[in-house]
């Protein structure tokens, strides 16, 4: 069954790179740009999986985060922030990967997502 | 400056969205570059790949060049702990050698202990690929970068080049480059990467060092 990932991030460039790696990887990916839309799109379905930006307007990604926690929704944080209390407050949220956007490319998030749903 | 009112490198929460900030458009000029060489807006004529490859080895400095002033400004304001993780070298050496892939243009990575050592990634990454630019640009021979964290970890990795016969390397390199002394290519390019180390491994209390071994380059990250 395909799997559906939430891509949660308020800049539309990253939304169009990333996005149509995943899709040309077999994934249905539907976006929202901030931490209000994506509980609205959860509203309307669980995807299989998070992937999340930290600093959007409305609602950042750590509030979205913590309002899910109970949902178990496996997540990825995709960011640019690379500080180690940021890396240390999403793996306290249980998220399965922390990346930064500046030293990865959309290859490698498809290889992450990959890894995911095959464990 | 106000009376009374933080600096940048004194407002941790300040320089923390400024720098992701700045890296968010590097970022996304460095996706935009990697889409236009992949065809993602149609194919790009062969007169243009020089200018390509021009844009992406500048790009990749003022990437550096923007780690180097984000990582002592974490550092200034106590927001970097760089022994908190462990990281995968293997994957750091991936990482190093896509991001650097106009400064390395086809040379080889080696890495040995890739395993080993525990120091912030985001540090770590840096120290690699400014290493990297340094070694790439003033080769004249095998290059080698080994960066060790305390007594125990190690990380060396070898960079396999064709040789240049067009450049000496001066035995106080370092200690000039550092101060910005040169200021002829191609040294003018990459005393601000030495600098940079040098300014960042200081900051954490280490070392380095750049000497020659024979025909080999050799570049020691002591934190």
């Amino acid at each position: 069954m395909e799997k559906t990932i939430l891509f949660v991030d308020d800049e539309v460039l990253y939304q169009k790179l990333f996005g149509d790696a995943l899709k040309a990887a077999g994934y249905h990916v539907i976006f929202a740009n901030n931490g209000q839309e994506a509980l609205e799109r959860i509203a309307e379905g669980k995807p299989d999986l998070l992937i999340v930006d930290c600093i959007m307007p409305i609602m950042t990604g750590m509030s979205l985060l913590k309002k899910l926690r109970r949902r178990r929704i496996p997540s990825i944080v995709l960011t640019t922030l690379e500080g180690e209390t940021d890396r240390e407050d999403a793996f306290a949220l249980d998220v399965k990967e922390f990346l930064t956007k500046s030293t990865i490319d959309p290859n490698i998030l498809v290889a992450k997502v990959g890894n995911i749903f095959a464990s | 400056m106000l009376e009374g009112r933080k600096t940048f490198l004194q407002d941790a929460e300040h320089a923390r969205i400024a720098w992701h900030d700045a890296k968010k458009h590097a970022t996304l000029l460095r996706m935009f570059l990697a889409n236009l060489h992949g065809g993602a807006y149609g194919t790009m004529p062969e007169s243009s790949m020089e200018a390509y490859a021009d844009m992406e080895r500048v790009l990749e400095e003022h990437m550096l060049l923007l780690d180097t002033l984000s990582i002592i400004s974490r550092d200034a304001n106590g927001a970097l702990t760089w022994a908190a993780s462990l990281c995968n070298g293997a994957e750091m050496v991936a990482d190093a050698k896509r991001l650097s892939k106009g400064a390395l243009a086809g040379r080889e990575i080696h890495a040995e202990n890739p395993e080993a050592l525990s120091v912030d990634p985001s540090l770590f990454l840096y120290l690699l690929r400014a290493s990297l630019v340094v070694v790439a640009r003033i080769s004249n021979g095998p290059l080698s970068i080994t960066i060790a964290a305390g007594a125990s970890g190690g990380f060396a990795v070898s960079v396999h080049a064709q040789a240049r016969t067009d450049l000496v390397v001066p035995s106080d390199y370092l200690s000039r480059a550092v101060g910005l002394a040169h200021t002829e290519e191609p040294w003018q390019g990459i005393s601000f990467c030495l600098a940079g180390i040098d300014a960042v491994v200081r900051s954490v209390q280490g070392s380095v060092s750049l000497s020659r071994q024979g025909d080999n380059m050799i570049l020691v990250v002591q934190l």
